[in-house]
């Protein structure tokens, strides 16, 4: 497996526990209480920083544990490793354009910021894990 | 079992016709990863013209010995 490909897949367990943290931090907390009253705003840069804080780190461990991989990788570049990047790319890039509509719609509509704050971070992070999805399947079956 | 190209090649063996070159070493003279070679020698990656032209070249031999488009 190479370095990148290690990256990636603790990009994506990365996102799979800061989406769930986020959930039962936020998301748990509807039904209890008006939503205005839902402080969202910390707990969601806390999860930002917390995800590219989680990938350096893991890059770092990856890097040590593997130099080999790392070295090789980096003198070289790869083909390969381009493609499988502009693809995934290309899909999530498409995937954020459908999914903001909605929360663009919410704006025109005057929906409560908590709303509209969460539709566009659930985009970024769903188009996000599904970028790390595609990779993991395309270095791992081919394409 | 991973998704196959239509592109099938000799690679495999000749690495071993090449006084068994090493994978990394091939992965070497091309200039990329030994991953990407793996992913290429299992039929898993079609490599740009470039590559395959060098994968060629570092065995001497034309690109139809390395690289065949069935019918």
């Amino acid at each position: 497996m190479s370095y990148l490909e290690k990256i990636n897949l603790s990009a994506l367990v990365g996102m799979a526990l800061v989406l769930a943290w986020y959930g039962s931090q936020v998301l748990s907390q509807l039904g209890n209480m008006p939503v205005e009253d839902i402080r969202y705003g910390k707990v969601m840069i806390i999860a930002i920083i917390g995800h590219v804080v989680f990938v350096v780190g893991a890059a770092i461990l990856i890097g040590i544990s593997d130099h080999k991989n790392l070295k090789e990788e980096a003198e070289q570049g790869d083909e390969r490793d381009r493609k499988i990047e502009l693809k995934a790319d290309a899909v999530g890039g498409n995937v954020l354009s459908a999914l903001i509509v909605p929360a663009l719609v919410m704006l025109m509509m005057d929906v409560q910021p908590f709303w509209v704050a969460n539709a566009l971070f659930l985009s970024l992070a769903v188009t996000a894990m599904l970028s790390f999805v595609i990779k993991a399947i395309d270095y791992r079956r081919g394409f | 079992m991973g998704k196959e190209t239509k592109i099938t090649n000799e690679i495999r063996r000749l690495r071993f016709e090449a006084s068994e070159m090493t994978q990394a070493e091939l992965a070497r003279q091309v200039g990329v990863t030994r991953q990407t070679i793996i992913a290429v020698e299992q039929g898993r990656y079609s490599p740009s013209l470039e590559v395959a032209f060098k994968i060629a070249r570092a065995f001497k031999v034309p690109l139809e010995t390395v690289f065949q488009f069935p019918e």
